[in-house]
């Protein structure tokens, strides 16, 4: 049974299940350092439909150093994680829409962690709304 | 005159001359470790070539030499971070999951390589074979 | 509640949700082309995935993707605008033709991420084509 990550935005919450026969180490790493709490979510900008958090901690030092399962388009309803172990730190989105992750020079790879479970539709409207109400603050934590 | 190969897939066989000048290292490095009996399967991101994974050839740190991106068909080439020998029968390219990369192109087939090349292509619908190597005496 | 398909290969079946909300033109010219019956062979630029041509006329009146995706997460089965081929991917897996990467529709998705079916496709890299069949569940 795979584990399960809550997450809060403007009151809004939705489960998503830890993608972890894709990406077992990443998934792992990610739960030793739940919960996030108030992180700064924002909409990108690049991306298409998606939001994004940064988040640090000493155990994302551990992260792979190469995605586990390379993708760059951004499903709907799934979050991914752009890693960075070299600076202790990672990049979260999640997409509401049609997405692809993208920096100036092109498209990059991420590695999916986590799909939603359920319907979504009040998470995908609160993800929607910082477009045009900016950012918001975002709780990761481990679903009971 | 220059160092051979002979290879043997399927009841096929075909010869290729090694590119001591361009890949000096990578040739001897193969040279060394013949005879080389491995499965040969059809790539999945690279094209129209099959490959083996040769566990003496492979050394994230040995260096590309000739390096190329694009297979021409009857070539050999061989990726050293994964001890990937590849030899493309049509269109082909050095790819991975995150995208394009590069290979030593250290040998290429002589004369009618079609019944051998024509065995590699059979991987993709056939699956995998047997591929042996071995010098070639002159 | 979406419209199920069963996907088989080798003996091996597994029910796949149709992607409505995603791609509805699709999904729906996908279901009026079942069943399928044909080959399903390796792909050799796609990565960890297989291939096949679905047929029908349904796929062929659709010109552009819906909701376009270039990675194809595994047990998903994807199709181009024209519907020439599908994809299902068993691992990592992004449309790609000899000219780079493409981007492709999302038909169906096999739910349970453990499914047999996906090592059954796993498979194909060493044994070669296999015979799929696609049904209305």
């Amino acid at each position: 049974m795979s584990r399960r990550i809550e997450v809060e935005i403007d009151g809004v919450r939705a489960t998503f299940t830890l993608l972890e026969e894709w990406a077992p180490k990443a998934t792992s790493i990610i739960w030793e350092a739940l919960p996030l709490e108030n992180k700064v979510l924002r909409h990108g900008k690049l991306s298409g439909d998606a939001c994004f958090l940064d988040a640090e901690d000493p155990k994302f030092q551990q992260l792979p150093s190469r995605n586990e399962l390379g993708v760059t388009s951004i499903y709907k309803g799934y979050m991914v994680a752009h890693l960075r172990p070299e600076q202790s730190s990672l990049e979260l989105l999640m997409s509401y829409g049609v997405a692809e992750y993208r920096w100036p020079d092109g498209r990059r790879y991420v590695t999916p962690v986590g799909e939603i479970e359920g319907e979504g539709t009040a998470l995908y409207d609160a993800l929607q709304r910082t477009w045009s109400e900016g950012q918001k603050k975002i709780t990761l934590r481990r679903a009971s | 005159m220059p160092k051979k190969i002979e290879l043997t897939l399927a009841g096929t066989t075909a010869s290729a001359v090694l590119h001591e000048n361009a890949a000096p290292k990578t040739v001897q490095r193969l040279w060394d470790a013949l005879p080389i009996e491995e499965t040969l399967r059809h790539v999945r991101w690279s094209g129209s070539a099959g490959y083996i994974m040769a566990a003496a050839q492979r050394d994230p740190s040995f260096p590309l030499e000739n390096r190329v991106s694009f297979y021409q068909p009857g070539a050999m080439h061989l990726k050293p971070e994964h001890g990937e020998v590849a030899i493309s029968y049509g269109p082909a390219q050095a790819r991975e999951s995150t995208g394009i990369g590069w290979a030593t192109h250290f040998a290429t087939l002589e004369g009618d390589a079609s019944a051998f090349l024509d065995a590699v292509a059979r991987t993709q619908h056939e699956g995998k074979k047997q591929l042996t190597i071995k010098r070639k005496e002159s | 509640m979406a419209r199920q398909i069963r996907i088989e290969v080798d003996g091996v079946s597994a029910v796949a949700e149709l992607c409505e909300d995603l791609s509805p033109k699709t999904a729906e010219a996908f279901w009026q082309t079942l069943p399928i019956e044909t080959t399903l062979m390796p792909a050799k630029w796609s990565g960890n995935a297989c291939f096949f041509e679905p047929g029908g006329e349904h796929l062929k009146q659709l010109s552009t993707n819906e909701a376009p995706v270039a990675s194809i997460y595994p047990g998903y089965l994807v199709t181009r605008p024209g519907g020439t081929e599908a994809l299902i991917a068993y691992g990592a897996s992004e449309y790609r033709w000899a000219t780079g990467t493409d981007y492709t529709t999302r038909v169906a998705r096999v739910k349970d991420r453990n499914s047999e079916l996906l090592k059954v496709l796993a498979r194909t890299h060493d044994e070669g084509d296999k015979k799929i069949k696609i049904s209305r569940a």
